[in-house]
């Protein structure tokens, strides 16, 4: 430095000073000037030194500054105290100078600056007494893993101060203010409506866990796996999940009414209220918070356009619902190939005219959409009706009651659209193929009829399988049996296997339910509509008619042995097998698939084996003549080691079927 | 019933003087993803980083929290190796694979078509 070690400080050697002794020795000093000098100079420590990385004190005497007050070493007494008094006193002083100033707007960090000492003193003056001295803390954790007492000085020093750094912004927002802020941020995710938006995943939970009812039930059990998933999780903690919190006040609010806040957070207290009862208090309480945030929001819905003032024109608060346009399209009434609802209803009016709707193609393209759109539209009617009852717990009981009324209503709506879409009620000559065989032709179409069944009368569900009986050979299933039965390529074949597959677990069952209850005279009526309008013979390749067929012969079987039968019908059935039978005959050994696999032809051998059992025992004779082979065959496959042993057992229980209506068994054979 | 209620028009685009706004399709998405919380999946960014973890939460943006992460390719991206938790923003996303069994399927397609509905019914009405 310029300033020797004899003399005094001549010039001094950093320029910013010597720029300064110039500027005051030229007389640019004046009062403003060295106000603000002084403010921006003026680091509020007076004539003390400027400590903050001064460790030496801690390293040499063993000790913070908070330990040194007030002992021995306090060399200027209360050397903390004393400095806090000290920063107050500066920042009072500058609260006059910016006060003497003429008002302005402040800035934040003025603001701050005005709040934080009225906040700072108190907090600060709580915090800073020591939690627990060293050796107490060395009892109660053993296991702490620390080297020695200055260590853990110096730690729980720079532990104190960061929480005074962070104390100093605490309660600067009032509770109103929180309020508005969530209010704000609630209001873009209520809804009015949680079961349709939240659909998805309301049924998947139903289905997959919660078993139990919607309702307090469900928020109890939500929220033992939500506290589950946030203990396991990142440490949460105590933390409660704001959205998820949301979700059940929503739920809560829209299920069972403001009883159900209350009923939850006492059913929650029940199991493991010791072990978790902040945990489940402090949810309770948030869950009120949320709710009452909820209905607020809810009593003002924010309008997605707001005319400020000032401005032109209107504001739009985009939310996730409604998301910025991007492009305006208008939607016209456009006829062309689409499907137009006067042509539907022109076409059931008209049975007889079927192809007479104006501008109506009939081209393959439009059958086809006109079919895909009668799907989803049964699909919407099903979905409608399944809502409905769901919604059926909540409706008033009492038929006179206009709720039940209306519900009522708008169910049986649903289902009489349901049924028209299907088609099956249309006079079978006329189009071909069907429109119920159409509608059967996508899987979409196979997949929605066992739930549709569900809910149609017993009427409705003969007229279903009378239709599929009488246009069962132009079934797209039966068309692939006829056909190409293992070639082609492999995908398509693949895909043949799935639709067959599809048809008899999801199409099939309904009618086979009905066939299985129905009386003789029907099951006659069905079978004769069977043998008259199908190639019987050659529809017996493929599996739903087997499968039909098996159900059919195995209800006339159960229904013969039962007391009080009509012996009109009994006679009946016995001619319509004779008649069946005669027409199988020679054809029998095509029953069976080509043996992809060992286990395929399980359906054959239970149709056989229906078969067999209204059989006289020539034609007993006949039958096990054409199907010989195939059943020495199946035995000797059993026998051989060639398949595992489970496999065999099922083989041989397969040919058993067959074999036991007889009266045989597969022991009996010998091989 | 509550065809009744609406007067939305037919896109979810819609015009700006619709009384009644009516849910969009987003909030489909929106309740699959909270199906899928704790399950594992891998998030592909648009960055082309993959990202394996378990769904911790998901938002209305589809903004989702993962955890217990692990880099799909490490050696390219090494600055993520202490990382255990992150929170990626919805709209960098590109892929988000998920293992089927946790998704059904005939109730996807139900939920898809609730969605739709609203939009379709008053173009026929």
């Amino acid at each position: 430095m310029s300033s020797s070690f004899f003399g005094g400080a001549g010039l001094p050697d950093d320029p910013i000073a010597r720029a300064r002794e110039a500027y005051r020795a030229a007389g640019g000093g004046n009062e403003l000037d060295t106000m603000l000098e002084s403010m921006a100079l003026n680091d509020g420590l007076g004539d003390q030194l400027n400590e903050d990385r001064d460790t030496f004190n801690d390293e040499t005497f063993d000790a913070a500054a908070g330990d040194i007050a007030g002992t021995d070493f306090d060399f200027f007494q209360s050397t903390h105290a004393q400095q806090q008094v000290q920063q107050q006193q500066v920042r009072q002083q500058q609260e006059q100078q910016q006060q003497a100033a003429p008002r302005k707007i402040m800035t934040l960090a003025e603001l701050e600056a005005q709040l934080i000492p009225q906040r700072y003193t108190p907090a600060a003056a709580a915090a800073v007494s020591p939690a627990a001295s060293v050796p107490e803390l060395a009892k109660q954790y053993p296991g702490l893993a620390r080297a020695d007492p200055e260590t853990i000085a110096r730690r729980r020093a720079a532990r104190l101060q960061k929480q005074e750094a962070l104390a100093r912004y605490d309660n600067l927002m009032s509770q109103r203010d929180k309020e508005h802020i969530a209010g704000i941020q609630v209001s873009q995710l209520i809804t009015d409506d949680p079961a349709a938006e939240d659909f998805y995943c309301h049924m998947f939970e139903l289905s997959r866990g919660a078993v139990a009812m919607p309702g307090p039930v469900h928020q109890q059990q939500h929220q033992q796996q939500q506290q589950q998933q946030q203990q396991q999780g990142s440490g949460l903690g105590d933390v409660p999940d704001v959205a998820g919190a949301v979700r059940k006040a929503l739920a809560q609010a829209s299920a069972a009414g403001p009883g159900a806040a209350a009923a939850a957070a006492a059913a929650d207290q029940g199991p493991g209220r010791s072990r978790r009862s902040n945990t489940q208090s402090s949810m309770a309480r948030m869950q009120q918070q949320v709710q009452r945030i909820v209905n607020e929001a809810r009593r003002r819905p924010k309008a997605p356009h707001a005319a400020l003032e000032g401005a032109l024109g209107r504001v739009s608060a985009n939310s996730v619902r409604n998301p910025k346009q991007a492009i305006q399209v208008q939607r016209g009434r456009s006829g062309s190939a689409a499907y137009d609802p006067r042509q539907q209803q022109q076409q059931q009016q008209s049975p007889c005219d079927p192809g007479a709707g104006p501008g109506d193609s009939r081209s393959p393209a439009t059958e086809r959409r006109k079919t895909l759109r009668a799907i989803e539209n049964v699909h919407t009617a099903v979905l409608r009706m399944e809502q409905l009852i769901r919604e059926q717990a909540h409706v008033a009981q009492d038929p006179e009651h206009p709720a039940a009324q209306n519900w009522l209503r708008a169910y049986a709506e649903a289902k009489e659209s349901a049924w028209a879409e299907l088609g099956a009620s249309q006079p079978i000559m006329n189009t071909y193929p069907h429109p119920l065989v159409r509608f059967l032709g996508f899987s979409k179409g196979k997949r929605i009829v066992p739930r549709l069944a569900r809910h149609l009368s017993i009427d409705q569900v003969l007229a279903l399988t009378t239709t599929i009986i009488a246009n069962f050979e132009s079934l797209d299933v039966c068309r692939f049996g006829g056909f190409s039965r293992g070639a082609g390529p492999a995908a398509t074949v693949q895909q043949q296997h799935e639709e067959t597959e599809l048809f008899v677990r999801a199409v099939l069952p309904p009618a086979l339910a009905f066939l299985s209850e129905a009386s003789l005279e029907i099951v006659n009526c069905l079978l004769a509509l069977f043998i008259e309008r199908n190639n019987v013979a050659w529809v017996v390749r493929t599996r739903p008619a087997l499968v039909l067929l098996t159900v059919a012969l195995g209800r006339t079987a159960a229904l013969k042995l039962a007391p009080g039968e009509d012996q009109q019908a009994i006679y009946q059935a016995g001619e319509l097998y004779s008649h069946l039978f005669a027409t199988l005959q020679g054809s029998l050994a095509a029953v069976f698939p080509p043996p992809a696999s060992p286990l395929d032809g399980a359906y054959a051998w239970q149709f056989l084996a229906a078969l067999a059992l209204g059989a006289s025992p020539e034609r007993q004779h006949a039958l096990v003549a054409e199907v010989r082979e195939q059943v020495l065959q199946a035995i000797q496959a059993a026998n051989s080691g060639r398949f595992p042993a489970d496999v065999s057992a099922a083989i041989t229980a397969n040919v058993n079927l067959f074999l036991n209506a007889l009266g045989l068994d597969a022991s009996q054979i010998p091989t | 019933m509550k065809e009744a209620q609406q007067q939305k028009t037919e896109y979810y685009i819609h015009d700006a003087l619709a009384s009644d706004i009516q849910d969009s399709d987003a909030m489909l998405f929106y309740s699959f993803f909270k199906t899928q919380v704790g399950q594992q999946v891998t998030v592909e960014l648009k960055n082309d980083l993959a990202i394996q973890g378990v769904v911790e939460s998901v938002d209305q943006f589809l903004n989702i929290k993962l955890r217990d992460i692990r880099v799909v390719d490490p050696e390219r991206y090494p600055h993520m190796l202490s990382v255990k938790n992150c929170f990626i923003r919805g709209s960098v996303v590109r892929y988000v694979q998920l293992s089927p069994a946790t998704v059904d399927t005939a109730l996807l397609q139900d939920a898809a078509r609730r969605e739709a509905q609203p939009v379709a019914a008053p173009a026929r009405a």
